[in-house]
């Protein structure tokens, strides 16, 4: 072979690797499990977390047409800054909230409330995270849309304001 | 090679009932990534998540779940990710296979080098 | 005021390379090596002033001068004088200076050796070229003497766990290792270019690529041996990106060693030498980008901003075509025709470099692979220990028969009784002997165990054998030295990887407990107050049959910033380690995590290491009384 091919061959490869670490550079690092999508939700029964019944039952969320289920925990910084998203979209938007007490101790979860208002319908209380777990969650907050039991969405870390967006799109289709 | 491995285990397993529960959770919590850490094992890291795993893992072997049911279950939840032995499949396949080639390539170059002087 | 001494001399050092390779060009056009003198000044100078900018910035740490971004981000006046000293290396920006400090180094050293004027004029060239790439990243993008106003109080910090004197002196090493490199591929490039590829030119490089190789097998072997101490969980390897990233570099420059030979004794090889000698430099710059870019997750990896990334990404894919690009066109042409035969020692270099390059492939793929697997389908995976084991294991023992052979086979295959000797005489003796020493002493019925066993005791027994019959022993002292130390290396491995016990468990002080044949008892619990931390220390007594060792490991908490760190303790003897490590309880609060390990031939794994290192750092100092 010709030096002169050789040379072309060796710059279009330098070129290929340049490309593929520049996608690697700019991807985005953070890791995000979604092996739950698509899939129905796990079955569990939680204590209720204000009432001592209804407990929180995996099958009453597969009998809602739509519901949210949220993760969260007093002591979560994030789970402050996205409260009021979930507050509009119990009270703007009527979408029936589920919550997920992680790991949290009942009384600072109970004042949390108090402070900044219940979107929740039920709260289940999973006090060693092992529901989270089984949700293939990995931290405080995610959220996760359920449409008959089935998950539809997951989003991890903070609501803001173009999840909720999306979650209401999720809503009208 | 898996089929090894079980072999392995089993010989642990005969020979000391106690050892072998413990070392076998070690061993499977040193092949669960700790998805919130960089780049360690749960068995590396004592953060929270790490913590629940191995929480859930001892007490799915004490179920009697065997190890490849564990990271069945763990690979539903977050992907093959958590699992730090890839294993053979579509995804790994280059994973093995490059090496090899390579390798195979190698020798290809030394034994021509070798017939080429007897002509 | 002091960073702005740094910030000029690292400002001049620009401007006096600019200079250096302009009278470079000058000289090369004109085809005038004569005129030495200028570029010796320019050279030195260049060095001299990244020596005062690299000293500067020390002492910036050492005053803790907190108008320095650097010495903010990484220092603290609480923190004891070496870590102050070492905590200019420990970050991005003070480490790149030290880059390229070393590369300098290497051309200053280099331009005061015997070589030929033209054949240095080039290697300086290709060297200064090197400088100037990374002095330009250094000033754009990681300025270590960037000012900030006002002026901090205090610093944030260097993490505890790399507050350890081991670490104060292991990336200097590993630096000099893998940037010691670049001088070998500059050297190579001029020899390409000047058509001087040749035996002479190999035997000057020979010097060129042990050096930097012993110090990167320190290097190596100070960064594991730290890790097996500090991070309390019983492994000295982890199979973590950036330790392969130091692996890769070490195991292309062994590859090169060893085909260079041949180029000297045979004058044959040329291309395959040249071309290991510039692939071994792109391994050195791989793990810089690797590391330094922010694509790893990993425990090293420095945290960074991405345009950081693309510089260092350009830069070594630039690097990359231009000395590929060279070799192509001045590759030398009589390359490896030359004559081979299966018996003959040119053939087991051959096979030597084969699986050498196979193992480096299989580390390199292994780590690279997932991160673009991530990037092109969105799949991850996960390449761990398991995967390292069992695709490198069956081939290393392949491996270590070869090299129990290599070395007994004679370069002409006309010498027959060598080939007698080595057949009929080693080889049922180092069968013999391996064979006794398994059954004798392991009972363990693991073949995987038993064949990593035969072979590096039957490597160890042809090295031995060997080294009685030398008839001038100093010639082949550096090889013997290092391949026995690979040998024990790899028993070492075998033995500790698989008799190695361990013991986790939560304990309260006073507690007693007896797992498998060790009882371990919970003594007392004492507090110490440090000058920058508060330390709580176990008193644990393990009994093992009748040895009783006495072990007191710590938990450490640290002011600034605060984190908690755990100290282990290890009673160490030629045998075994007695290793202990606690934990604060997840579980239950009144308890102490303990995680006891029993690991036999540790010391070996150490030992092993010093001596491969000492056997090339030996052959150096030969080669230079030459």
């Amino acid at each position: 072979m010709n030096n002169k091919y050789k040379i072309i061959i060796l710059g279009i490869t330098i070129v290929i690797i340049f490309i593929l670490f520049l996608r690697v550079l700019n991807s985005d690092k953070t890791y995000q499990p979604n092996q739950m999508i698509g899939k129905k939700i796990p079955e569990f029964i939680l204590e209720n977390l204000l009432n001592k019944n209804p407990k929180l039952d995996s099958n009453i969320l597969s009998g809602k047409d739509f519901a949210v289920l949220n993760i969260w925990a007093s002591w979560c910084i994030p789970c402050r800054i996205e409260h009021p998203f979930l507050m509009d979209l119990k009270n703007k938007n009527q979408i029936d909230i589920i919550g997920l007490n992680y790991k949290d101790e009942s009384g600072n979860a109970k004042n949390f409330l108090k402070k900044y208002g219940n979107p929740f319908s039920l709260i289940g209380v999973d006090k060693k995270g092992e529901v989270a777990i089984q949700l293939g969650a990995y931290g405080v907050p995610e959220t996760y849309v359920l449409k008959k039991g089935k998950i539809i969405f997951k989003h991890i870390g903070p609501l803001n304001e173009d999840t909720v967006n999306q979650i209401l799109e999720l809503q009208n289709k | 090679m898996r089929k090894y491995f079980f072999i392995i285990i089993f010989f642990i397993l005969s020979s000391n009932v106690f050892s072998a529960s413990e070392e076998l959770k070690n061993k499977i919590y040193k092949n669960i990534r700790c998805i919130v850490c960089q780049g360690q094992s749960i068995y590396e890291s004592n953060s929270d998540f790490a913590i629940d795993l191995k929480k859930l893992i001892s007490k799915k072997l004490e179920n009697g779940e065997n190890e490849k049911q564990i990271y069945e279950f763990l690979i539903s939840r977050y992907g093959d990710w958590i699992v730090y032995n890839p294993g053979l499949n579509i995804n790994s396949l280059a994973l093995w296979l490059l090496p090899l080639i390579i390798f195979i390539t190698g020798g290809f170059l030394i034994f021509r080098l070798n017939s080429k002087k007897k002509k | 005021m002091a960073g702005y001494i740094g910030n000029l001399a690292l400002f001049f050092s620009l401007i006096f390379n600019g200079f250096l390779i302009f009278s470079l060009i000058k000289g090369i056009r004109n085809n005038d090596f004569k005129n030495s003198k200028i570029i010796n000044f320019f050279n030195n100078s260049i060095f001299f002033l990244l020596l005062i900018s690299f000293l500067t910035l020390i002492y910036c740490f050492i005053v803790s001068d907190f108008s320095n971004v650097a010495v903010y981000q990484n220092s603290h006046t609480t923190k004891p004088l070496i870590y102050k000293i070492s905590g200019a290396w420990g970050n991005h920006e003070g480490s790149m200076v030290l880059f390229i400090l070393i590369l300098s180094l290497f051309s200053f050293v280099f331009a005061r050796t015997k070589v030929s004027e033209k054949l240095k004029f080039y290697t300086v060239f290709f060297q200064s070229i090197l400088i100037l790439i990374f002095l330009i990243f250094l000033i754009l993008t990681s300025n270590p003497f960037d000012q900030m106003d006002p002026k901090p109080s205090q610093g944030l910090g260097l993490n505890p766990i790399l507050q350890d004197p081991l670490l104060a002196i292991h990336p200097p090493f590993l630096y000099f290792g893998y940037v010691g490199f670049s001088l070998v591929f500059s050297f190579a490039l001029a020899g390409l270019v000047t058509n001087n590829f040749d035996k002479s030119w190999s035997k000057i490089a020979n010097f060129w690529i042990i050096l930097p190789w012993s110090l990167l097998t320190v290097g190596i072997g100070l960064g594991s041996f730290w890790a097996y101490y500090e991070l309390g969980w019983g492994g000295y390897w982890f199979w973590d990106p950036v330790e392969n990233a130091s692996l890769m570099p070490w195991l292309a420059a062994t590859a090169l060693i060893h085909s260079n030979i041949v180029t000297l004794k045979k004058d044959k090889l040329h291309s395959w030498t040249a071309l290991l000698s510039i692939f071994t430099f792109i391994m050195s710059l791989l793990g810089t980008f690797l590391v330094r870019s922010g694509v790893l997750n990993s425990v090293h990896a420095f945290a960074n901003d991405p345009y950081r990334g693309v510089y260092i990404l350009s830069t070594i894919l630039f690097i990359t075509f231009f000395s590929l690009a060279i070799f192509i066109i001045k590759s030398p042409k009589k390359s490896l025709y030359g004559e081979y035969s299966f018996l003959q020692k040119d053939n087991f270099i051959l096979i030597n470099n084969c699986f050498l390059i196979f193992f480096l492939s299989v580390i390199l793929v292994g780590t690279v692979y997932p991160i673009i697997l991530d990037a092109i389908s969105g799949k991850s995976i996960s390449v761990g220990p398991v995967y390292y084991h069992t695709i490198l294991a069956p081939f290393l023992f392949a491996f270590l028969f070869f090299m129990s052979h290599g070395p007994l086979i004679s370069w002409n295959k006309e010498d027959k009784f060598l080939q007698i000797k080595n057949f009929k005489i080693f080889f049922p003796i180092s069968i013999a002997i391996s064979s006794v020493i398994i059954f004798w002493f392991f009972d363990y019925k693991d073949i995987i165990l038993i064949l990593g066993l035969l072979f590096s005791v039957y490597l160890i027994v042809s090295v031995i054998f060997d080294w009685i019959s030398q008839k001038k022993l100093s010639l082949n002292f550096g090889r013997l030295v290092s391949h026995l130390g690979f040998g024990t290396l790899i028993f070492a491995i075998f033995v500790n990887a698989y008799l190695s016990k361990e013991i986790n468990a939560a304990m309260k002080v006073g507690e007693e407990i007896t797992i498998q044949e060790f009882v371990i008892k919970f003594k007392s619990i004492n507090k110490i107050k440090k000058e920058n931390y508060e330390e709580v220390f176990g008193n644990f007594l393990v009994t093992n049959k009748k040895k009783q060792v006495e072990l007191t490991p710590s938990i450490r908490k640290y002011d600034q910033p605060v984190q908690f760190t755990s100290e282990t303790s290890i009673k160490t003897n030629f045998i075994v380690d007695y290793y202990f490590a606690i934990n604060l309880s997840e579980f239950e609060k009144d308890k102490i995590m303990v995680r006891f390990y029993y690991k036999p031939l540790m010391f070996w794994i150490w030992f092993s290491i010093l001596l491969i290192a000492f056997g090339g750092i030996y052959q150096t100092f030969r080669l230079r009384n030459e």
